[in-house]
C-alpha cells in the first residue's frame, strides 16, 4: 500500500522545504560553521554511514542472495566506478540466486 | 550575463546524459512503488535532489511518517550545507529574495562544474543557475521516461526489482567509501541501524545509524582533518 495522494503531496512539500532549508541554510550560516576537528570529521563522515544505515537492514532482509549482490556491487564500484553497472549487476544476481532456489 | 547563463548550461551538457540515465533507472522504480506521474512531476521540481528523491521513495509505503520521511530525506542532503556555503560570495550582488530561490537549482553536478571553471576564469551565480537549470530538464525528462517504461513491468520481484532500492543505495554507498578509516562508523551505523530496524516503527533506523556513525567518526582521532 502506498499513501494516498494527498498524503504524498504533503510528504513531498515538507521534504522540499527541508531540503531547500538546507540549502538556504548554508548560504546564510556555513561559513560560520566551524572548518576543523570535531565537526567537520561529523560532516565528512555524515553522507557515508547514513547510507550504511539505510542499506544495511535491506540487504540482511534480502538474504543470502541479498548478502552476494552486496559483495558484487562492492567489487563492481570498486573496479568501474559505475552506479549503473553495479545496480544492474546487483539486481541480476538476486534474480539469477532465486531462481537457483536460495 | 546571458552568455554566462548559457555557457553554464552547455558545460552541464556531459553531464545531464549520465543524469538522463540514472533518471531513468529512478522513475521505473517510482512507477513500482504506484506513484502517479504527477506527483512525480512535482517532487522533480520541488525536491530536485537526486539522493533525497531516493530516500523519499525508497521510504515511500503507508505507516512511515511524514516528518521521519522528511527528516531522512534532508538528512542525506546535509552536505548541501557545505557546497551553498561555498557559493556564498557568487550570490552576493543579489538579494535575500533572489538568493533564495536561486539555491534551489545548485545540485552536486552543476556545483562541482562552477566551481572546476572558477579555477580558470571568474564565474557568477547565472553560470551555476545555467548549469542547474539543464540539470533539472535532464533530470524531469528522464524520471518521467522512466516512469512510463516502469508501469509496464509486471511481478517486480522475479526480476530482483524489488532489491533495485537496496542496490543502487549500496552502490551509492560504495561511491562514498573513503577506505580504512570509515570502518568503524559503517559498522557501528549499520550495527544500529539494524537493532532500530528491529525494535522502533518506521525509519528511524536511518537517522540513528547515520547519526552514530558520524559521531563515531568525529569522536575518532586516527583519520586526518
Amino acid at each position: 500500500m502506498s499513501p494516498s495522494l494527498l498524503e504524498g503531496v504533503a510528504v513531498i512539500a515538507l521534504s522540499a522545504l527541508l531540503v531547500w532549508g538546507i540549502r538556504f541554510l548554508g548560504l546564510v550560516l556555513g561559513e560560520k560553521l566551524p572548518r576543523t576537528g570535531f565537526w567537520k570529521r561529523a560532516m565528512d563522515a555524515l553522507p557515508g554511514a547514513v547510507f550504511a544505515a539505510l542499506v544495511f537492514p535491506g540487504i540482511v532482509g534480502a538474504g543470502i542472495p541479498g548478502g552476494v549482490a552486496a559483495g558484487v556491487i562492492f567489487a563492481a564500484i570498486r573496479k568501474t566506478g559505475n552506479v549503473l553497472l553495479a545496480l544492474f549487476l546487483g539486481v541480476g544476481t538476486v534474480a539469477l540466486l532465486r531462481g537457483a532456489g536460495l | 550575463m546571458r552568455g554566462e547563463l548559457s555557457r553554464g548550461a552547455r558545460s552541464a551538457i556531459p553531464v545531464s546524459l549520465g543524469i538522463v540515465a540514472y533518471a531513468l533507472v529512478f522513475g521505473v522504480l517510482v512507477a513500482g512503488k504506484g506513484i502517479g506521474i504527477g506527483t512525480l512531476a512535482f517532487m522533480n521540481l520541488a525536491v530536485f535532489s537526486g539522493s533525497a528523491q531516493f530516500v523519499l521513495v525508497g521510504m515511500w509505503q503507508d505507516g512511515v511518517s511524514a516528518w521521519q520521511m522528511a527528516l531522512a530525506a534532508a538528512v542525506v542532503n546535509v552536505r548541501y550545507f557545505l557546497l551553498t556555503a561555498a557559493v556564498a560570495p557568487m550570490m552576493e550582488p543579489y538579494g535575500w529574495f533572489e538568493r533564495a530561490w536561486r539555491v534551489h537549482f545548485v545540485t552536486d553536478e552543476n556545483w562541482a562544474l562552477a566551481m572546476a571553471e572558477r579555477r580558470k576564469y571568474p564565474v557568477g551565480a547565472n553560470f551555476l543557475l545555467g548549469g542547474g537549470i539543464l540539470v533539472m530538464v535532464a533530470w524531469s525528462l528522464g524520471t518521467l521516461a522512466g516512469h512510463g517504461l516502469g508501469v509496464s513491468i509486471r511481478h517486480p520481484g522475479r526480476f530482483g526489482m524489488d532489491f533495485a532500492f537496496t542496490a543502487i543505495f549500496t552502490a551509492l554507498a560504495v561511491t562514498m567509501w573513503r577506505g580504512k578509516r570509515d570502518v568503524l562508523p559503517w559498522v557501528v551505523s549499520a550495527g544500529v541501524a539494524l537493532a532500530a530496524h528491529r525494535m522502533l516503527p518506521g525509519a528511524w533506523y536511518v537517522l540513528l545509524g547515520g547519526l552514530a556513525g558520524a559521531l563515531t567518526a568525529a569522536v575518532g582521532k586516527g583519520e586526518p582533518a
